[in-house]
């Protein structure tokens, strides 16, 4: 063996974070995962994209189109978090398993560079996977729109003169522009007297206000300055494909003003919200448009970018439950690792359920009211409350009452050290064509912003001083 | 991580008047379960191993040897005692700029090839790139792996693996170094290049710290040695004293008639020497092999 003549300069280190460390590091955890065949989790995200799009009931073309948006979303989370918790919480107790980190923490590096490179390696491997999935799930949802003849999202709302079947017959969000193309709009407003059209709503049900009667609000807008000649027309709200006993109302569409119709509330269809149909009825004026002349509602948020903006909430979760993962394996073993990630995301994906639980329980126990564990359950058993009338709320036993205690303490530990997952969810603002909020993003990051640091600083104490015995 | 004295923060690689290593009373007891069935693996281990000398530590298995280099790594930490490696704590991070780690068995990513294994550790050193293809280069020629650089670990024979940790090692081209168990697993062909490759180590002023149960290979490299026996230090001292049999003369001599042999005798009985041995000397099985392997074409690198 001839020996090496050269001697390399070495660079001498500043900070207790290295970048090109980092770097580094992260390069060779991410081609670790990758030879790890992690990224085999897509055939399977795939699948189940696929399969899931030929099952989807076809209630109608809309909701299709939106249950396929909401399985992506759930599906590229499901996988996505399964990814980042087995190898997050894998990879370094394998690593100190197989002695190869005794090679790596002899080097210049220090244990903390190593925890901050090994989570930018898994950052980087997640985001290649998100991105991935993020692209076929936006190829299946155009996929599944185009054939439901629906452009999701997009701002050419389809419209259905009559006769026409339901497949061509296009959701109308509260927050959709319209802009008319179709010869029949324009007769709408210019035409003959005998088109209809029919305009799907589906404001999202869950948000709407608890009063009896609901409100539609149409705008018709004048987008290139011109004047709009008022329309006398006829409006008639449908449930589903149902017009019931509802008598439509004529109102004149002007563009000055807003035109509000009001409906009941028993006219919203659980699932496909409510159908307008617009009916011409009287034109005081025959005026030529212009192309694109008329907007009738306010502009959808692309489909592209909203769901882009998603796929960052969604990621941002990813990046909590990899250092949640991190910070579990640094000390214990790899498959009670995987075990505590799995619980602590399951606390934080239940929390709201577990909190409402929780509470429950609580005012049983104290007798404040008949509950699950609590007074109910006990005083059913003991015979305590068994009046003919309106029954009697005793407290429990103290022993009941202690067990409550324990029990909501752990709870209460439980769903406070983890954060509520849900901020890691953008889907409810996507599957109602809305733009998902900066807000949304903002608090996802500020969330594992302080949620991760604390996990880091306690997986760094715990990893700090160990001893590294293969 | 550790506060240092001002004095250190002068030269990267330490004090250069302190000796390489300086253990002071270092023990280690390694606890089970709740502190169950303690294992003393190391005693009060006082230990001074100088710049620029070939230290072997010597001593069966689980003799603490392992244990003496995970503690001046930094990798474990002592119960009680004290270390120093190059003037600092062991497992600083300055500290490791200029060490160089053989681990026990070659701890190595199996999915990597030679030359990214290689990249890799050359970067957690922050060589620069063009620098480390070379140096990498230079190394892998060096340990006989130039066949296999593409090849993942994952297929790697026992002493392949020892080669590409042994280039591992010398990455950053370090002031000391700490081989444990360098020949393991060896053929006698890579076990003489390592012991080379030892010798010229020290030629150029490193220090190196060899662990190891095989003595002959102690005996060839190493300037002193100290003998460990469950976690105890029985001996240190320099080999060529250690093995000198100090009352004994040997003469070698080539082609010696058999009448000057007897003369010979007769002086010695004149002078009242007591004659203990005439033989002829056997060559030893290592030299052979070296010769025979080593003269075939083509034999010096297989594995």
């Amino acid at each position: 063996m001839e020996p090496a003549v050269t001697e390399p300069k070495l660079r001498k280190h500043r900070f207790p974070v290295i970048p090109e460390i980092l770097w580094a590091l992260g390069v060779q955890t991410l081609r670790q995962c990758i030879r790890r065949k992690a990224l085999l989790i897509l055939v399977f995200f795939f699948l189940v994209l696929l399969v899931g799009s030929r099952v989807i009931p076809a209630y109608s073309p809309v909701r299709r189109v939106e249950m396929l948006i909401e399985l992506s979303l759930f599906a590229i989370s499901f996988f996505g978090i399964i990814v980042a918790i087995f190898l997050a919480a894998t990879v370094l107790p394998d690593d100190r398993a197989a002695g190869t980190i005794t090679t790596v923490l002899t080097k210049p590096v220090g244990r903390l560079n190593y925890i901050l490179g090994r989570v930018l390696g898994f950052a980087m491997t997640l985001g290649i996977i998100l991105l991935v999935m993020g692209a076929v799930s936006w190829g299946f949802i155009r996929w599944a729109g185009a054939a439901a003849g629906t452009s999701t999202g997009r701002d050419d709302i389809l419209v259905a003169k009559r006769g026409v079947e339901a497949t061509q017959v296009q959701r109308f969000e509260g927050s959709v522009q319209k802009t008319l193309r179709d010869e029949a709009e324009y007769a709408l407003l210019s035409g003959p007297k005998d088109v209809e059209l029919l305009y799907w709503f589906r404001t999202g049900l869950d948000r709407l206000p608890e009063a009896d009667n609901q409100t539609l609000e149409l705008v018709p807008t004048v987008a290139t300055g011109m004047a709009l000649p008022q329309v006398e027309a006829e409006i008639l709200v449908i449930n589903g494909d149902d017009p019931l006993d509802n008598q439509p109302v004529t109102r004149t569409l002007n563009s000055k003003r807003l035109t509000t119709v009001s409906f009941p509330r028993r006219l919203v269809h659980p699932i496909e919200g409510v159908k307008v149909r617009i009916r011409r009825t009287r034109s005081e004026y025959r005026i030529r448009f212009d192309r694109d002349a008329i907007l009738l509602m306010v502009r959808p948020a692309p489909f592209e970018w909203s769901f882009l903006k998603s796929l960052v909430v969604i990621y941002l979760g990813f990046l909590l439950v990899v250092v949640v993962s991190i910070t579990a394996s640094t000390f214990l073993s790899s498959w009670v690792a995987v075990l505590l990630a799995f619980a602590a995301y399951f606390f934080a994906e239940f929390q709201e359920m577990l909190l409402d639980f929780m509470k429950a329980l609580r005012a049983s126990a104290e007798g404040k009211a008949a509950g699950l564990f609590g007074s109910g359950a006990f005083n059913a058993i003991h015979g305590h409350g068994h009046g003919h009338g309106a029954r009697e709320i005793v407290p429990d036993p103290w022993y009941v009452l202690v067990v409550n205690k324990i029990m909501y303490f752990w709870m209460w530990v439980l769903t406070h050290i983890f954060p509520d997952f849900n901020t890691f969810d953008a889907s409810p603002w996507l599957t109602s064509a809305r733009d998902v909020p900066w807000s949304a993003i903002g608090s996802a990051a500020m969330v594992l912003l302080c949620y991760g640091t604390c996990y880091l600083m306690i997986g760094h104490v715990l990893f700090w001083r160990r001893e590294l015995v293969p | 991580m550790t506060k240092k004295p001002p004095s250190q923060a002068t030269d990267p690689a330490g004090d250069p008047q302190a000796p390489a290593i300086r253990t002071t009373g270092l023990q280690k007891i390694y606890k089970g379960f709740f502190g169950r069935h303690p294992v003393v693996a190391l005693q009060g281990l006082n230990l001074e191993i100088r710049r620029g000398e070939v230290f072997g530590l010597l001593g069966p298995n689980g003799s603490g040897k392992t244990t003496t280099v995970k503690l001046l790594l930094g990798l474990i930490h002592p119960t009680s005692g004290s270390a120093e490696v190059l003037g600092r704590k062991p497992g600083n991070v300055l500290t490791n700029q200029y060490i160089g780690f053989l681990p026990e068995e070659s701890y190595l990513y199996q999915f990597l090839n030679a030359d990214e294994t290689l990249d890799f550790y050359g970067r957690l050193f922050r060589i620069p790139r063009r620098e480390r293809k070379r140096r990498i280069h230079e190394l892998i020629d060096l340990v006989g792996l130039g066949h296999a650089r593409r090849r993942a670990v994952k297929g790697y024979s026992k002493g392949m693996g020892r080669r590409i940790g042994l280039a591992q090692a010398l990455i950053n081209d370090p002031e000391l170094l700490f081989l444990d168990e360098p020949t393991s697993g060896l053929d006698p062909i890579g076990t003489r290049e390592i012991k080379n490759l030892i010798l010229e180590l020290k030629r150029r002023g490193k220090t190196v710290l060899m662990c190891s149960h095989l003595l002959a290979d102690v005996e060839d490299v190493c300037d002193r040695i100290a003998i460990l026996q469950k976690g105890v230090l029985k001996v240190e001292s320099a080999v060529s004293d250690l093995l000198t049999v100090k009352d004994v003369t040997q003469i070698r001599v080539r082609q010696l008639a058999p009448d000057a042999l007897e003369h010979l005798k007769s002086i010695l009985a004149e002078h009242n020497a007591e004659l203990v041995e005439v033989s002829n000397p056997h060559s030893t099985l290592e030299k052979l092999f070296l010769r025979i392997v080593g003269a075939a074409p083509g034999g010096t690198r297989r594995d």
